[in-house]
């Protein structure tokens, strides 16, 4: 709320009442949508610290990391202050903090009709020759001679054009592919969480639904099937910052507000992570830890905090899990948030195996909507490919839809976080011609094969959705996917889903759980 | 083998040859009165081909990424390959995709500028491809990189196949790789994706080509070529020297009496002077001692090669150069038929064998010409498997790389006549035989009645000198049955072959009877 009260005081533009508006609309809406609801699923992180982590208006001076958790955090807990922002150099003070720009202005900004079919034209150009260079690289007629010239030309008319979206993006993939042709090996090893891909992970959050969509609606669902327990223990397969625990420990302690309602249970969080692991990438899970400590203490909620690792082949073994009786385990799989390193299909399916032994109550999955190639002669590769042109444009379309001013800020969102996904989803979808079989598009098809019943998502999380995206652009739109399973699209296009399921049923109670 | 003969092969070969190359030259620079210069819209390259914007849109609105993305890969071309070959809509082409025209980059302004020396060519393509055209036209032994066939083979598959979605996007691909300078895989793409984009465009303007241009250009063009490549340098040569032979015998003394030249080749009155040169050293033809006649067909000329500009006109300086080294010549257009009287019958029948028709073989029989040289281009380059399109390509690549070596990968408005000449090749095959090597040119020839004739040591040696002149690349085969091979990087491109009669009509052996030896 500080936030639209400080542009008020600005002096109120058509956008800025326009944001106010939005959020009175919010509010009216909540109302609604949890006035209907049972009181004891309505129970959510809609308290008022929801509003500014969620207000578009985001702080877009404030993403120089410090090492503390709050400072993480600060875009799910604190008010932000619109502090002067630096990334737009051309635009008006006016615009600086909003989201959109008044129509007026963005008028003015419309190259004329001939620089735009001059840009449309070098973006089909530019589509047309990436695909054919996916082509080169596999199929029947594969020619490293042909691709090379392919990507030595796309080079020439990126290097020469400007800087449309359909430009940047095209370079990644023109990157991507490069490094296909020359060898370069897997890029999951890339540069462990430098400060500056944290800040761009931040922007990412402020500028696009992309992260929170899949944080809000596991943790919406896990909020609900752990009503009344005392123990909470949640086995988070990629915890990285630990960002989405945050928000869910908030929720936590926003049930005691409501007198009927039991305490806080205690949470346990259980990192997996990788036996290979680095040593920076250990201690940033420890850090993690501390952090994730200090802010339950700071909000009064009861917490503990643990890891264990993966074996050497990356594979978890459901016994290197200590399951205390009496607790509601949940598995957590937030697959390939933008930085996180790739991890292999094997390891992602060990760990979903020991949801039966562990005696999950729920397991949520939040991956990307990736879509296979058909058999084209390329093993895939190259309807692959355009798919993820596809979803990696629509990608770049929303950010700039939503924030057409904030070039330099998506600059670095899209150098830092997309460009690396791109590499790697590119990547992937090369491999898989040769280990077919070990991936399939989406991990709920696994999980249905496998024996994993669905969990209904409320109406609550569904509608906690829409208003998540109502604070974007009109283009993002939730599709529900059967009963479990959300959808996070732009326009037409599939980004990412939430699924929640429960582990199929065991006939022994698994070797591993016990008691202290 | 006498001395005399000795400098009578070298000279064919023009290796000795400053002094015989001065000749040529005069004969070649004299001044004729050409006609005016030919409006500039005839150095113009056909229009481009269609652009590849088959989706409908309002050209005000920037295109998202993601319309882009989609507006190429929501076309069925991903599918492509297992695509039923339907037929093709009758679509008129009104209706075919907009045009855009690209004419303005790719052809007047490049040929422009083009003239300014060794300026990369002013598009925005130049200075990549300046970079990249290394690879092709370094002339060592290094690998060899071809790139264009495997988009302009994939392109007339799917034409064959009707699939226009894949046709487009291959055009869209070619038209950013292709360029008529740069090294032999952007020229390839280049003339290729005009011939195959012809079925979507409606081409305003003719191509550059023999036809099309300038007759002085045209003129220099062939003098240039004949001088830095052996494509038809060398089969003129072996041509030459084997009507020498056929004129001398093998060892034998030289024959008095008129030789018949009879002209169904490409070298547009380029081939004869050497020959006139060396008939003269060897006291044949002379005034008073006999007559060179030549005629000169123009059966089947309208392939590859064949055709000339309108206003060019080699009979008048043949004749000069005839009188100027006292020969007596007499050159005529006209049929092939035998003259009254004794005479040495020789039909040169060069790159046109597979245009000439069915009439033309009867004529020739009935002639019982003394020889009949044979020369073609080779099948395909050893693979067997490139047939239509395919070996056409292959055959235009080999054209292409080996003249880029022979220019030394320079640009010049003669290279790009002869090029541009050179991708008539691409075409459609004429008549029945286009496109057949040796093999199978040795069965027709022997089902029209002619048998095989093996090449004399000295016409062989003249050969060999020859190639010396050229590239080391070039090589002489000689196939066991007697033909003669020119091969570029290991790879046939033409052979040369003789043939007689295998038997005489009653009236010919009445007429020429004890003539023969």
């Amino acid at each position: 709320m500080m936030c639209v009260y400080i542009y008020a005081k600005e002096g109120q533009t058509l956008m800025q009442r326009k944001t106010e508006m939005e959020v009175v609309d919010m509010e009216y809406m909540m109302e609604l949508a949890f006035s209907g609801c049972s009181s004891t699923s309505s129970t959510t992180g809609f308290g008022d610290l929801a509003w500014v982590d969620w207000s578009p208006a985001v702080d877009w001076g404030h993403f120089s990391v410090e090492n503390d958790f709050n400072g993480l955090l600060e875009h799910y807990g604190l008010p932000c202050t619109p502090a002067a922002q630096d990334w737009s150099t051309n635009v008006s003070p006016t615009s600086t903090n909003c989201p959109g720009t008044p129509v007026e202005e963005f008028q003015q900004q419309l190259p004329p009709p001939m620089e735009i079919e001059r840009d449309n034209d070098r973006g089909l150009r530019l589509v047309h020759l990436l695909m054919a260079a996916a082509e080169a690289l596999t199929g029947a007629n594969k020619s490293s001679d042909l691709a090379r010239v392919i990507l030595a030309r796309l080079r020439e008319l990126l290097a020469e054009g400007g800087a449309t979206n359909m430009e940047r993006l095209a370079e990644h993939f023109t990157d991507a592919l490069q490094r296909l042709l020359d060898g370069v090996g897997r890029h999951e090893d890339q540069p462990p969480n430098s400060g500056e891909v944290l800040e761009a992970f931040q922007l990412l959050q402020d500028m696009s639904p992309y992260v929170k969509f899949g944080h809000f609606t596991a943790n919406q669902a896990i909020l609900e099937s752990v009503v009344g327990e005392r123990r909470v223990h949640i086995v988070d397969y990629d915890i990285m910052e630990g960002v989405q625990w945050a928000s869910l420990m908030q929720a936590m302690v926003s049930q005691q507000e409501t007198p009927s309602l039991t305490p806080p249970p205690h949470l346990r969080i259980t990192a997996v992570t990788r036996l290979g692991g680095s040593r920076r990438s250990g201690t940033t899970v420890l850090d993690t830890g501390r952090r994730l400590a200090a802010f339950a203490a700071s909000v009064g909620l009861s917490f503990s905090f643990g890891q264990c690792r993966l074996d050497a082949d990356d594979q978890l073994r459901p016994a290197a899990v200590k399951v205390v009786k009496g607790e509601a385990v949940v598995l957590n799989c937030a697959l390939h948030p933008p930085h996180l390193p790739w991890r292999s299909a094997a390891s992602i399916a060990s760990f979903l195996g020991c949801a039966g032994e562990l005696g999950a109550r729920i397991v949520t999955v939040v991956e990307e909507a990736v879509v296979f190639g058909g058999s084209d002669g390329s093993g895939g590769f190259v309807g692959s490919f355009m798919e993820e042109m596809k979803r990696y444009s629509a990608m770049w379309d929303s950010l700039e839809a939503g924030f057409p001013m904030q070039g330099k800020a998506r600059g670095v969102v899209e150098k830092l976080i997309l460009g690396p996904m791109i590499a790697g989803s590119v990547g992937r979808a090369y491999r898989r011609r040769e280990e077919s079989g070990e991936e399939r598009e989406g991990w709920a098809e696994w999980l249905k094969e496998a024996g994993f019943q669905r969990i209904g998502l409320s109406f609550s999380n569904l509608c906690q959705s829409r208003l998540l995206l109502g604070l974007f652009n009109d283009g993002y739109k939730v599709d529900e996917e059967g009963p479990n399973k959300l959808v996070l699209c732009w326009k037409n296009c599939r980004l990412l889903s939430a699924s929640v399921w429960s582990a199929p049923a065991t006939e022994l109670p698994a070797a591993s759980c016990f008691s202290w | 083998m006498t001395l005399e003969e000795g400098l009578d092969a070298s000279n064919l070969s023009s290796h000795h040859g400053n002094h015989h190359h001065h000749h040529l030259m005069d004969w070649l620079e004299d001044s004729i009165s050409f006609l005016p210069t030919f409006p500039n819209e005839l150095y113009s390259v056909p229009e481009e081909i269609a652009h590849c914007q088959w989706w409908v849109q309002d050209q005000n609105q920037p295109l998202t990424a993601a319309a882009a993305v989609a507006a190429v890969a929501e076309a069925p071309s991903i599918a492509i390959v297992t695509a039923k070959p339907e037929p093709l809509p009758e679509m008129p082409k009104a209706e075919l995709p907009k045009k855009r025209k690209l004419a303005a980059r790719q052809t007047a302004g490049v040929f422009e500028e083009d003239r300014k020396p060794q300026v990369n060519n002013g598009s925005k393509k130049g200075h990549g491809r300046g970079s990249m055209s290394n690879s092709g036209s370094g002339g060592g032994a290094s690998k060899e990189v071809r790139w264009a066939e495997q988009l302009l083979n994939p392109l007339a598959a799917a034409i064959d196949a009707a699939n226009l979605y894949r046709a487009q996007h291959l055009i869209c691909v070619l038209q950013e790789l292709a360029s008529p300078t740069g090294d032999a895989n952007h020229r390839l793409a280049f003339y290729g994706l005009q011939v195959l984009s012809r079925n979507f465009t409606s081409s305003l303007s003719s191509p550059l080509n023999y036809a099309s241009t300038d007759p002085r250009l045209f003129r220099s063009a062939l003098i240039k070529f004949h001088e830095v490549s052996a494509w038809f340098a060398f089969p003129n040569c072996l041509a030459n020297a084997a009507i020498l032979q056929a004129m001398g015998g093998r060892a034998g003394p030289v024959r008095s009496g008129s030789l018949h030249v009879v002209d169904v080749g490409v070298s547009h009155g380029l081939q004869w002077p050497t020959l006139m040169e060396a008939l003269t050293r060897r006291g044949m033809g002379l005034v008073g001692q006999g007559m060179v006649k030549l005629t000169v067909v123009e059966t089947g000329s309208g392939g590859p090669f064949g055709s000339a500009p309108a206003g060019y006109d080699f009979v008048p300086q043949l004749m000069r150069y005839g009188r100027s080294i006292d020969l007596n010549l007499r050159v005529e257009r006209g049929e092939v038929g035998r003259g009254p009287g004794k005479e040495t019958v020789v039909v040169c029948l060069q790159f046109r064998a597979g245009r000439v028709g069915p009439g033309f073989w009867k004529a020739v029989r009935e002639m019982e010409p003394d020889l009949l040289v044979l020369t073609e281009m080779e099948e395909g380059r050893g693979r067997g498997e490139g047939k239509g399109f395919a070996r056409r390509a292959e055959m235009l690549w080999g054209f292409l790389e080996s003249t880029s070596v022979a220019f030394k990968g320079r640009d010049s408005e003669e290279r790009r006549v002869v090029e541009g000449e050179a991708a008539r090749l691409l075409e459609e095959e004429g008549e029945e035989g286009e496109g057949w090597g040796n093999e199978r040119w040795k069965e027709k020839m022997e089902g029209e009645g002619f048998k095989e004739e093996g090449f004399g040591e000295e016409a062989v040696e003249a050969g060999r000198a020859l190639l010396k002149k050229y590239d080391g690349n070039w090589e002489m085969k000689i196939a066991t049955d007697g033909a003669v091979g020119l091969s570029w990087k290991g790879q046939s491109v033409s052979f040369c072959s003789l043939w007689k009669p295998a038997y005489k009509t009653t009236a010919g052996v009445l007429s020429s009877g004890g003539r023969r030896h």
